[in-house]
C-alpha cells in the first residue's frame, strides 16, 4: 500500500491511530469511526464533503482503499438482489447480453450519480415487472455459483478424508503397540517366578506415568501456542518505528582532547580578562564584533602562538 | 598551530643538516655537467657558501623592494616570501634558475598566502627592471613551479604574532618595570629584518625567534638578561622568593635555563650570519650568475652530443625534468 489511510475530517491516520477504522456511507466519502460516532451521535447528519443527509446505520466499514471502488462494489451487491435474472430467463443470448449491459449502465449511473432519479425509477419499475422471477431466483443458483459450491464441497470432503485416514493410521499403530505390550506381559506372567501382582502393579504404574506424560506434553504445547499468539499480538500492538537499540562493541568513552603546547601554560578566557591582558590590545570595533571577533580572541591567539613550542629544544 | 605544521615537520633543520642539504644539491648540479666541462669553465661553478652569499644579496635587494612596495605590505608577507625563497633553494640551485624572478614569484605567492590582495598588474608596477608584461608572464609561469618545488607546503608561521603575544604577556605580568616596553619595538623590528637574511627561519620555532627579538630589544635599551629570566620565571610559574624557590621543580628550572640559552643562541646566530651585502659583492654575483647562465645552454648541448656519441639515441633520461625553470634573459 503506497498511501496512508487518513481521515479527511480529523486528519488522524494509520500512524497516529493504530486502531483506525474507516467508514463509508452511500455518498462514498470516507470518515473515520471516531468522526462517525461524533457527528452522527443523533443518528443522522450531513456528509462533511457533499452535505448530503446520511444516517448513522448507513455507514459500513471501508474495505477498499479507493472509496470509489468501495462504493461500486457495495452498490453492485445491492443491485444484484434485484437484478438476479439468469440466462435461462431469457429467450435469446442477445437479450441476456442486453440485460447485463443495462445492469452495468445502471451501476455506472449510481456510482457517478448521473440521472439518479431516473435510474431509481427504472430499477423500481423492473422490480415490479419481474417480481415473480426475482423471488424465484432468490433461491436459485446460476452456473457459476454452482461451480463454486461444488469446488468448496469437494475440498471439504478431501480434507475430511485426509483426517480420517490419518486418524486410522494412528489408531492402528497404537493398537499394534498395545497388542505387543499385552502379549509381552502375558509371557512374563507365565514364565517368570515373580509374583503376578508385582508385575501388574509395575505395568499399571507405567501406564499411568505415560498418560501423565502425555497430558503434560499436551498442556505444554497449548501453553506454547498461547504464548506465541500473545507475543505476536503484543508485537503488533507495540509496533514502533523508533531506532532499535543495538548493543554492539564497547561503549564510547569520551576523552577530552589534550592540547600539547610544549610551552608555558595558557591563561584561560576568564584569566585573560581578570589579569588585564585586554588593556594591551586594540579594542574590537563594532563591525569586528558583529563579525564574531572579540579582543579576547585576538589576545588569546597571540598568546597561544607565543607559547607553542617555546620549549622545543 | 606550529607544532603540527609542515613547517616543523618538513622545513625545520638542524644547522648540520642544512649545510648537508646545500652541499648535496651543489654537488648534484656540478656532477651533471662535470664530464663536459672545460677546465677554464670550472671556476664558474661556485661553492655552497658562495651560493648562499648570492641568495643573501638577492634577499637584501628583495627587502629593499618590499620596503618600497606600494601599497605598504605587512611584515608577515616579507617573512613568508623569504621563507619560500630559502626553502626553494634547498631544492633548486641559484645557477640553474633566474634567482631574481624566483624571489619575485615568492613575494607574489606570499601575498596571496597572507591575504594581501594585489593584482599582478599592480605587482609588476612596483618592479623597476624589465618590461611589465613580460615580468607578469614570467612570474605567473613560475608560480606553479614554485609551489610544486615547495611541495605545496604553503603555510608559514611568522614570529610577528608571537612577538605581540610575548609583549602582551610582559606588559601584563611585569608591572614593576621602570621603562616603557613599547620602546623596544623599533629595535626588535630591526632584529627581524636582520633575521630575515639569515637561516634562523629554517632552524627555530617562531615563538623562540620572537622571544629573541624581545631580548634583542631589551639589550638595545641597555637591559640585561635578568628581565628575560624574570619574565620566563613568571611564565613558567617559578617563585622568585628564595624560600619558595627551593620547591621549584628541577625540570622547570631546566626549561628556564634552556630557553635563555636558546634565545641567546638565536641572537648570536643572527649577529654572525647577518653580514650586509656590499655593492661590490652584488655586482660580482650578478656577473657570475649571468656567465654561468649563459654557459648552461651550451653545456646542455655538449651533454646531448656526448649522449649521442655514446651510441645512445632518443632523449636523455631526465632531460625534461632537468630543464631550467626559467632562464634569466635580462
Amino acid at each position: 500500500m503506497s498511501k496512508i489511510r487518513e481521515c479527511k475530517k480529523c486528519k488522524s491516520n494509520e500512524y497516529t491511530n493504530k486502531q483506525l477504522v474507516m467508514m463509508i456511507n452511500e455518498c462514498g466519502h470516507p470518515l473515520c469511526k471516531n468522526c462517525v460516532d461524533n457527528i452522527f451521535a443523533l443518528n443522522s447528519g450531513n456528509c462533511h464533503v457533499c452535505a448530503r443527509v446520511l444516517r448513522k446505520n448507513g455507514f459500513r466499514e471501508q474495505i477498499y482503499d479507493d472509496p470509489l471502488i468501495d462504493k461500486e462494489t457495495f452498490l453492485r451487491r445491492k443491485l444484484r438482489k434485484v437484478y438476479n435474472l439468469k440466462q435461462d430467463d431469457f429467450e435469446t443470448l442477445k437479450e441476456f447480453g442486453d440485460y447485463q449491459e443495462r445492469f452495468e449502465t445502471l451501476v455506472y449511473n449510481l456510482v457517478f450519480e448521473t440521472n439518479v432519479n431516473e435510474t431509481n425509477a427504472e430499477i423500481q419499475a423492473f422490480e415490479e415487472k419481474n417480481k415473480e422471477k426475482i423471488d424465484r431466483n432468490k433461491r436459485r443458483l446460476d452456473d457459476d455459483q454452482k461451480w463454486i459450491e461444488d469446488q468448496l464441497r469437494d475440498e471439504r470432503q478431501m480434507k475430511a478424508r485426509m483426517t480420517e485416514h490419518m486418524e486410522t493410521d494412528a489408531r492402528d499403530k497404537e493398537n499394534a503397540t498395545a497388542v505387543t505390550d499385552t502379549r509381552k506381559i502375558m509371557d512374563e506372567l507365565r514364565d517368570s517366578n515373580v509374583a503376578a501382582e508385582v508385575i501388574l502393579d509395575r505395568e499399571r504404574k507405567k501406564q499411568i506415568e505415560k498418560e501423565l506424560e502425555e497430558k503434560e506434553e499436551q498442556e505444554k504445547r497449548k501453553r506454547r501456542n498461547k504464548e506465541m499468539l500473545q507475543t505476536r499480538k503484543r508485537a503488533a500492538e507495540n509496533m514502533s518505528f523508533n531506532t532499535v537499540i543495538r548493543i554492539a562493541g564497547r561503549a564510547y568513552l569520551h576523552q577530552p582532547l589534550e592540547l600539547v603546547i610544549n610551552g608555558p601554560p595558557m591563561p584561560n578566557a576568564s584569566q585573560i580578562e581578570s589579569m588585564g591582558y585586554l588593556a594591551h590590545i586594540r579594542n574590537a570595533t563594532p563591525d569586528l564584533i558583529a563579525g564574531g571577533y572579540t579582543s579576547a580572541l585576538g589576545c588569546s591567539r597571540a598568546l597561544f602562538e607565543a607559547r607553542i613550542d617555546l620549549f622545543a629544544f | 598551530m606550529y607544532s603540527t605544521s609542515t613547517q616543523k615537520r618538513e622545513w625545520t633543520y638542524t644547522p648540520e643538516k642544512l649545510a648537508a642539504v646545500r652541499l648535496e644539491i651543489n654537488i648534484t648540479f656540478r656532477q651533471k655537467y662535470e664530464s663536459v666541462m672545460k677546465p677554464e669553465e670550472l671556476e664558474l661553478f661556485v661553492t655552497p657558501e658562495e651560493e648562499l652569499r648570492m641568495q643573501r644579496s638577492i634577499e637584501d635587494a628583495a627587502l629593499k623592494f618590499a620596503d618600497k612596495f606600494r601599497p605598504h605590505i605587512w611584515p608577515s608577507v616579507k617573512w613568508t616570501a623569504l621563507s619560500f625563497f630559502k626553502r626553494a633553494f634547498l631544492v633548486w640551485v641559484p645557477s640553474d634558475t633566474s634567482i631574481r624572478m624566483v624571489m619575485m614569484a615568492c613575494f607574489y605567492l606570499a601575498m596571496k598566502i597572507d591575504e594581501f590582495y594585489i593584482t599582478i598588474e599592480d605587482f609588476v608596477r612596483n618592479m623597476n627592471v624589465g618590461d611589465p608584461r613580460q615580468n607578469a608572464e614570467r612570474i605567473l609561469k613560475l608560480e606553479p613551479e614554485l609551489m610544486k618545488c615547495l611541495n605545496y607546503n604553503l603555510t608559514v608561521h611568522c614570529p610577528y604574532r608571537p612577538f605581540e603575544g610575548h609583549l602582551m604577556d610582559m606588559k601584563t605580568r611585569m608591572l614593576l618595570l621602570n621603562f616603557d616596553l613599547e620602546s623596544i619595538r623599533r629595535d626588535s623590528m630591526r632584529f627581524f629584518q636582520h633575521a630575515l637574511q639569515t637561516d634562523v627561519l629554517l632552524l627555530y620555532p617562531p615563538s623562540q625567534i620572537a622571544l629573541a627579538a624581545i631580548n634583542y630589544g631589551l639589550h638595545a635599551q641597555g637591559k640585561s638578561d635578568e628581565i628575560l629570566r624574570e619574565f620566563l620565571r613568571k611564565l613558567i610559574g617559578i617563585e622568585e622568593d628564595s624560600w619558595a624557590a627551593r620547591d621549584a621543580r628541577p625540570e622547570d628550572l631546566e626549561k628556564l635555563e634552556k630557553t635563555v640559552t636558546r634565545v641567546n643562541q638565536i641572537l648570536k646566530e643572527v649577529e654572525k650570519q647577518y653580514v650586509a651585502v656590499t655593492e661590490q659583492e652584488r655586482e660580482s654575483h650578478k656577473s657570475q650568475l649571468s656567465r654561468i647562465q649563459a654557459l648552461i645552454p651550451e653545456l646542455d648541448e655538449r651533454r646531448k652530443a656526448e649522449w649521442e656519441a655514446g651510441g645512445r639515441i632518443g632523449q636523455m633520461p631526465g632531460a625534461v625534468t632537468e630543464q631550467p625553470v626559467d632562464s634569466d634573459d635580462e
